[in-house]
C-alpha cells in the first residue's frame, strides 16, 4: 500500500493537494462520502430530535395508530407517541450503543494486536489463541450468555457488544503488524534502542490506522444489527427506553394494519447499517493512500 | 483415517530409517482442528457451568420459595450437591449432561432433555431449508453476475446482496411476513405445523422462514462466486478456450464453474455454521418452536437448567458443524490439507 506509492516532487502537487484535499476525497471515495453524508443525517437528526420536534417521544400526540400524515410524518404508535419523534429517540440509543461498542473494541482490540503482532513469542500465541476461543463461539450466544447473567442496561450491552468485535479487531491489526515487524524503518527502530511502546505508537500505529478505520466501520454495522437482534428478542435495551430492535417487536401485533410501525424501525437500521457499511467499503476498496 | 497412518508410516522408514514415522500432513491437520474441538468444547461447558454460578441468588432461592426455613434449606443444598467444592460439582454435572440428563425445567417441571428433543427437528429442518435456499439463489446468481459483468443483472445482483447483508434478518422476516399478508392473504405466514401432523403444510410453513434464513447467507455466497469466477476468467486456461472457438458460454460451464466453485465451497461450509445464531431469530419472527425459541424464553423466565443446556446444545452443534466444514475442506481443495 505505502511501498509502491509513488513520492510526488512536481512544484504544483502540494498546493493542489493541499487546497483540494476536500474535493479529491469526495472524487476517489465516493462510497465512503455517501456513507459518512447518510450517517451524519442520521445522527444530526437523532441527537437533535429536542430541538426539532413538536412531541417529546412518550407524550401523547394525536389518536393511536394514525397513518402518516403531514402533523405525524411516520403516523403514531399504539399510543399515540408521534412515531417519528420514537424512531430519532431510539436512534440516540441504538446508534450510540454501537458508536461505543466498536469504539472500545478497537481500543481493546488495537492494543492487542499491536502487543502481539510486536512481541511476537508466547505472548502472541497466548493472546491468539484466546482469542480464536472466543471466535469459536456464535455471536448471537455469547450475548445471550452474557445477558442471561447481567441486566442488560446500555452499559452492559456496550461492554457485550464490544467483547464479540474484539477478537477479529485483534486479528486483523495483528496480521498487519507481524507484516511490519520486518520491514526496515521498524527494524532499524529496534536495532537503535527504541523501546517497544515508543516503536508501537511511532511505527506502527500511523501504518495500522487505515486498516483500523475500515475495521471500526465493519464493527459498527455489526454492532448495530446484533444490538437490534438482542432488543427485538427483548433481551436489549428494555422497553421504556426505544430502541429499533424493540420498536420492531412492538409492531409486530399491529403490522397488517399499521405496516408503517415496523417498516419505519427496520429502514431506519437498514440505513444505519448500510451507511457504516459504505464507510468501510470506501475505505478499503483501492490501494490509494487516503486523501 | 487409521488407514492413512499406517500406510504413511509403514512407506517412510525405506527412505529416512532413522526418524520417527511422521503423519502425512493431512492427519496432522485434522488432529490438530479435532484437539481444537475439544478444547472449544470444554470452555463452553465451563460457560454453560459457569452460567448458574454467576447468576445472582442460588438454585435453592428458587425451589425453596421466600418462606423456607433453614432445615429445608440445608438439605436441598445438599442435595442439589451445592456443598461440595466447585470442581467436584463440575465433574458431577458433566457426568450428568453427558450422560443427557440435563435437569429440570424450573418453570413447568419436564426433563430439558425432552424439551430439546421435542424441538430440535424443527431447528435443524430450518437449517437445511435455508442453507439449500441459499445456494440455489446465491451460487448461480453469482456466476451470472460475473458472467453479466457490469451489466443491468450484475447490478442488481449486487445491491440485492448488498441489502442482504446490511438488514437484520428478524427485520428481513417481518418484511416478508408483511408483503406476503398483503400480497396474498391466504398465505399462512406465521405458525408453524410439525411434518409429522401435515407434511404439505409444513412444508408451506417453512418457505418463508428459509427464504428469510437463506437471503442474507446467500449473498455472501454470490459475492464470493462472483469475485472467484471473475478471478477464473482472467486465467489462461480461458483465454485458450476462448482463443480455440469456445463461446462464452461453453468457456463458462465446461472450465469456469467448477474451478471457481472451490473457493466458495469454504465459503458455503462456514456460513452453515452461522445458521446457529440467526435460527434464533427466525424462529422468533415465524414462531416456530424450535430450539433458538426455547433459549431466548428459558433466558427471558430465569429458567437456569434450560438456557444452560440450550446454550449447550447449539454451541455444540456450531463447533461440530465447524470440525465437519473443517474435514470436507480437504476434499475440496487439496492445498489445505497440504499446508
Amino acid at each position: 500500500m505505502t511501498h509502491a506509492a509513488p513520492v510526488r516532487v512536481g512544484p504544483e502537487a502540494v498546493p493542489n493537494r493541499q487546497r483540494h484535499w476536500f474535493a479529491a476525497f469526495l472524487r476517489t471515495r465516493r462510497e465512503a462520502s455517501a456513507g459518512i453524508l447518510l450517517l451524519v443525517t442520521l445522527v444530526v437528526l437523532s441527537m437533535t430530535v429536542h430541538l426539532w420536534a413538536d412531541y417529546t417521544p412518550s407524550e401523547v400526540a394525536g389518536a393511536p395508530f394514525s397513518p402518516p400524515s403531514a402533523q405525524h410524518l411516520l403516523g403514531t404508535d399504539d399510543l399515540g407517541r408521534d412515531y417519528l419523534v420514537r424512531l430519532m429517540t431510539a436512534g440516540q440509543t441504538s446508534l450510540g450503543i454501537a458508536f461505543f461498542a466498536a469504539a472500545l473494541a478497537l481500543l481493546v482490540g488495537s492494543a492487542i494486536g499491536i502487543a502481539a503482532g510486536l512481541r511476537g513469542g508466547w505472548l502472541d500465541s497466548w493472546l491468539m489463541a484466546g482469542i480464536d476461543l472466543v471466535l469459536s463461539f456464535p455471536s448471537l450466544l455469547l450475548a445471550l450468555s452474557a445477558v442471561t447473567v447481567f441486566n442488560p442496561t446500555k452499559t452492559i450491552l456496550v461492554l457485550v457488544l464490544a467483547l464479540i468485535a474484539v477478537p477479529q479487531f485483534a486479528r486483523v491489526v495483528r496480521a498487519k503488524c507481524l507484516e511490519l515487524r520486518e520491514r526496515e524503518f521498524v527494524l532499524s527502530a529496534r536495532v537503535s534502542g527504541v523501546p517497544d511502546p515508543v516503536i508501537a505508537v511511532k511505527h506502527l500505529l500511523p501504518n495500522v490506522l487505515p486498516l483500523m478505520t475500515v475495521q471500526f466501520a465493519n464493527t459498527a454495522a455489526i454492532a448495530i444489527l446484533i444490538e437490534s437482534s438482542l432488543s427485538y428478542l427483548g433481551l436489549g435495551v428494555q422497553p421504556p427506553d426505544p430502541s429499533w430492535g424493540n420498536m420492531i417487536y412492538a409492531a409486530q401485533s399491529y403490522m397488517i394494519e399499521c405496516p408503517w410501525l415496523p417498516l419505519g424501525p427496520a429502514g431506519a437500521l437498514l440505513l444505519a447499517s448500510f451507511a457504516w457499511g459504505l464507510i468501510g467499503e470506501g475505505f478499503s476498496g483501492g490501494s490509494r493512500s487516503l486523501i | 483415517m487409521s488407514q492413512s497412518v499406517t500406510g504413511a508410516s509403514g512407506a517412510q522408514p525405506r527412505q529416512r530409517a532413522l526418524r520417527l514415522p511422521v503423519p502425512p500432513p493431512l492427519v496432522g491437520f485434522i488432529i490438530r482442528r479435532a484437539l481444537r474441538g475439544v478444547i472449544v468444547l470444554f470452555a463452553l461447558s465451563l460457560l454453560a457451568f459457569g452460567l448458574v454460578h454467576l447468576l445472582p441468588g442460588s438454585p435453592v432461592d428458587t425451589l425453596a420459595g421466600p418462606y423456607s426455613d433453614a432445615a429445608t434449606r440445608a438439605r436441598l443444598t445438599t442435595d442439589l450437591g451445592l456443598d461440595k467444592p466447585l470442581p467436584v460439582q463440575y465433574v458431577t454435572w458433566l457426568a450428568n449432561t453427558l450422560s443427557g440428563d440435563f435437569g429440570t425445567s424450573v418453570f413447568n417441571g419436564l426433563p430439558v432433555r425432552e424439551l430439546i428433543g421435542d424441538r430440535l427437528p424443527n431447528t435443524l429442518q430450518l437449517a437445511v431449508f435455508a442453507t439449500l435456499t441459499s445456494i440455489a439463489w446465491g451460487i448461480p446468481a453469482g456466476a451470472l453476475s460475473a458472467m453479466k459483468r457490469g451489466r443491468l443483472f450484475d447490478a442488481t445482483a449486487r445491491a440485492t446482496t448488498f441489502v442482504g447483508l446490511a438488514i437484520p434478518v428478524f427485520a428481513f422476516g417481518v418484511a416478508l411476513v408483511l408483503l406476503f399478508s398483503i400480497a396474498f392473504p391466504s398465505w399462512p405466514t406465521l405458525g408453524f405445523v410439525p411434518f409429522s401432523q401435515d407434511p404439505a403444510q409444513n412444508l408451506q410453513s417453512m418457505v418463508l422462514p428459509s427464504i428469510a434464513l437463506g437471503l442474507p447467507l446467500g449473498s455472501t455466497l454470490c459475492r464470493f462466486m462472483r469475485s472467484s469466477m471473475l478471478e477464473v476468467y482472467e486465467q489462461d486456461f480461458i483465454r485458450t478456450a476462448l482463443a480455440t472457438g469456445s463461446t462464452h458460454l461453453q468457456a463458462t460451464m465446461r472450465h469456469g464453474l467448477r474451478n471457481a466453485a472451490a473457493p466458495v465451497a469454504t465459503v458455503a461450509g462456514l456460513q452453515m455454521a452461522g445458521i446457529v445464531g440467526n435460527s434464533i431469530l427466525i424462529e422468533n419472527v415465524f414462531a416456530i418452536p424450535g430450539i433458538g425459541q426455547l433459549t431466548v424464553t428459558a433466558i427471558t423466565q430465569h429458567d437456569v437448567a434450560v438456557a444452560q443446556a440450550c446454550i449447550l446444545v447449539l454451541g455444540a452443534t456450531y463447533v461440530v458443524l465447524n470440525f465437519a466444514v473443517d474435514l470436507l475442506l480437504p476434499l475440496i481443495d487439496p492445498q489445505i490439507g497440504a499446508k
